[in-house]
């Protein structure tokens, strides 16, 4: 067998693709788009349903809704998994208010609200919390996703990157 | 441990690196210096190891630790292994070195682990490369800016609202802790603080405070695992493995749908009953530390209290020395040390040294059961052991 031969086509080939370059163009293909599959559980949920509003991933077997995305149910283990159309709407779960920041990137926005949100459907997700001062929110509050455009933290953080990060504020 | 067709082992030496502040020590020297001190406790020699488990570091990506580790101390063990289940993998190290025994396939491990977690870098560093570091969601969490404490705060405020936990009663956690470390002349963080010190410390991310947090330091541990054959003359008292349990409930912190209850009701209940005996025997109990709250949550699940009574228990039972069942009894992560996985390590060796009476000025007075605790991630991965010297 010629070793070099069978160890090199691999490597010659695209990138195997943990990079960005890789994800992106999976998202290129129209086909692909609402469809999980193994290799999109490394990409990013809130950038590949962009556009249709807050949509959470929800199995075509038993209807559930689950996240962080999986590529299969975890109330079924069906694998028929597409982006389900949420109503946004939830309560606070529990919170905190961060005073320290993990890096530099946000030290400007001290001090900001980590929570954890209880969507009306069911799936628990961390998230920002915005809208009022850090102090007034508490655990229980009904809440409501912002809408991505109006997110504050869509140029702040992550500038160069099109990472979308759930905001959710008082309602 | 009773494996009916292997050989049964015990722990036979524990010991560790100067801890704390250790700039001129790297990695591999830090794991030298406790390996050697754990060989010495028992009274074997780095040519009568046979077994080697280790886990990796943080400050460096070492492609096969197990291998770097036997390469730095000139080992060619019969079986090696790298486990990783963070501050669960002290506790768990014990288990699997026995289990490597009781198959056949090699006769005295050695267990160690470390790193200059602090000298590497800065406090700073350390607490930025924590938080990028996979525990919490790389996609869906570390993008909005949690720290690791903030993922534990998280748990400390539903903790709060569901039972009433006051933050006086994770406080009470971080002052017992602390009169341990006092009294154990290896702790990092030796100066006596108060309640209100650490009511009025400052706030890291609601409601935890810099003081119900864990320190970081340098650091490494080592224990020796041999046959009861091999240990009957050896220099101290063998300490037995009377039972262990493990518990999973979640990776990720966002993604459960219960922040108070661990995977730890799983673990605890298995050790229990693999050693056949009751919560009211166990004389001393170390308990994973990483916070104040981590440690009001085992005392639950573990089943010493009823669940949400583990701020109570605190404030009106007590975790200090005077107590029924003193807790973590060297300092823990809290005020002793935090150098990674060796920090949950050392809560096993000061169980082996309860268990000898060799805990001068924290000894627990008879002590025959000791409970040993490990917690990792993010409340996620548990490892509990149940150790006796009957």
């Amino acid at each position: 067998m010629n070793s070099k031969t069978t160890l090199n086509t691999p490597l010659n080939q695209s990138p195997v693709s943990s990079s960005n370059q890789g994800i992106e163009k999976n998202f290129d293909k129209k086909d692909n788009i609402g469809l999980l599959n193994a290799n999109d559980v490394f990409s990013t949920w809130w950038q590949k349903v962009k556009g249709l509003g807050f949509a959470l991933p929800q199995c075509q077997d038993c209807s559930e809704f689950h996240f962080y995305p999986q590529s299969t149910c975890p109330h079924c283990l069906g694998e028929r998994i597409e982006p389900g159309v949420a109503s946004g709407m939830g309560e606070i779960f529990s919170f905190s208010v961060v005073y320290r920041a993990p890096n530099k990137k946000f030290t400007q926005q001290l001090p900001y609200v980590i929570g954890i949100i209880k969507t009306q459907e069911g799936p628990h997700l961390m998230a920002r919390l915005e809208g009022v001062a850090p102090d007034l929110f508490a655990i229980g509050m009904k809440v409501k996703v912002k809408a991505s455009d109006q997110s504050s933290l869509e140029t702040s953080i992550e500038q160069n990157s099109t990472i979308d990060l759930p905001v959710f504020e008082l309602r | 441990m009773n494996i009916s067709l292997g050989k049964q082992s015990v722990i036979v030496g524990v010991g560790e690196s100067p801890l704390g502040k250790t700039p001129a020590l790297d990695a591999l020297s830090l794991q030298r210096k406790a390996a050697n001190s754990a060989l010495m406790d028992a009274g074997l020699e780095l040519k009568d190891v046979d077994g080697l488990i280790t886990s990796p570091l943080r400050v460096a990506n070492w492609a096969m630790p197990c291998a770097m580790v036997a390469q730095g101390l000139g080992l060619t063990p019969k079986y090696l292994m790298t486990m990783d289940m963070a501050g669960a993998t002290g506790c768990a190290m014990i288990h699997q070195a026995m289990m490597a025994i009781a198959s056949g396939q090699c006769e005295t491990v050695l267990c160690v682990a470390g790193q200059n977690l602090l000298s590497f870098s800065s406090n700073g560093k350390a607490i930025e490369k924590m938080a990028d570091a996979g525990w919490a969601h790389p996609d869906y969490e570390a993008p909005l800016g949690p720290l690791v404490p903030t993922l534990y705060a998280l748990i400390a405020q539903r903790h709060m609202h569901e039972f009433g936990t006051s933050q006086q009663q994770m406080a009470k956690v971080a002052v017992s802790i602390r009169d341990h470390a006092i009294r154990n002349p290896l702790a990092f963080k030796r100066e006596a603080i108060s309640v209100e010190d650490v009511l009025s410390s400052k706030m890291v991310t609601s409601p935890l405070k810099v003081l119900d947090c864990a320190i970081i330091t340098d650091g490494a541990a080592a224990f020796i695992v041999t046959t009861k054959e091999r240990a009957r003359d050896l220099k101290k008292n063998p300490v037995d493995l009377l039972g262990q349990g493990y518990g999973y409930s979640h990776t990720f912190i966002g993604e459960t749908q219960c922040l108070t209850t661990t995977g730890a009701v799983h673990s605890g209940r298995d050790a229990f009953m693999h050693a056949q005996v009751d919560r009211k025997d166990i004389n001393v109990a170390q308990l994973y530390d990483c916070f104040t709250i981590t440690v009001i949550v085992e005392l639950e699940d573990l089943g010493f209290c009823g669940k949400g009574e583990g701020g109570a228990y605190v404030e009106e039972v007590g975790i200090g020395l005077n107590s029924v069942m003193p807790v973590t009894t060297h300092g823990g992560l809290l005020s002793c040390a935090h150098p990674g996985t060796a920090g949950g390590m050392m809560h096993v060796i000061e169980a082996v040294r309860q268990l000898r009476n060799e805990a001068t000025g924290r000894q627990v007075p008879n002590a025959k059961l000791a409970l040993v605790h490990g917690n990792g991630g993010i409340i996620g991965l548990h490892c509990t052991l149940i150790l006796g010297n009957l």
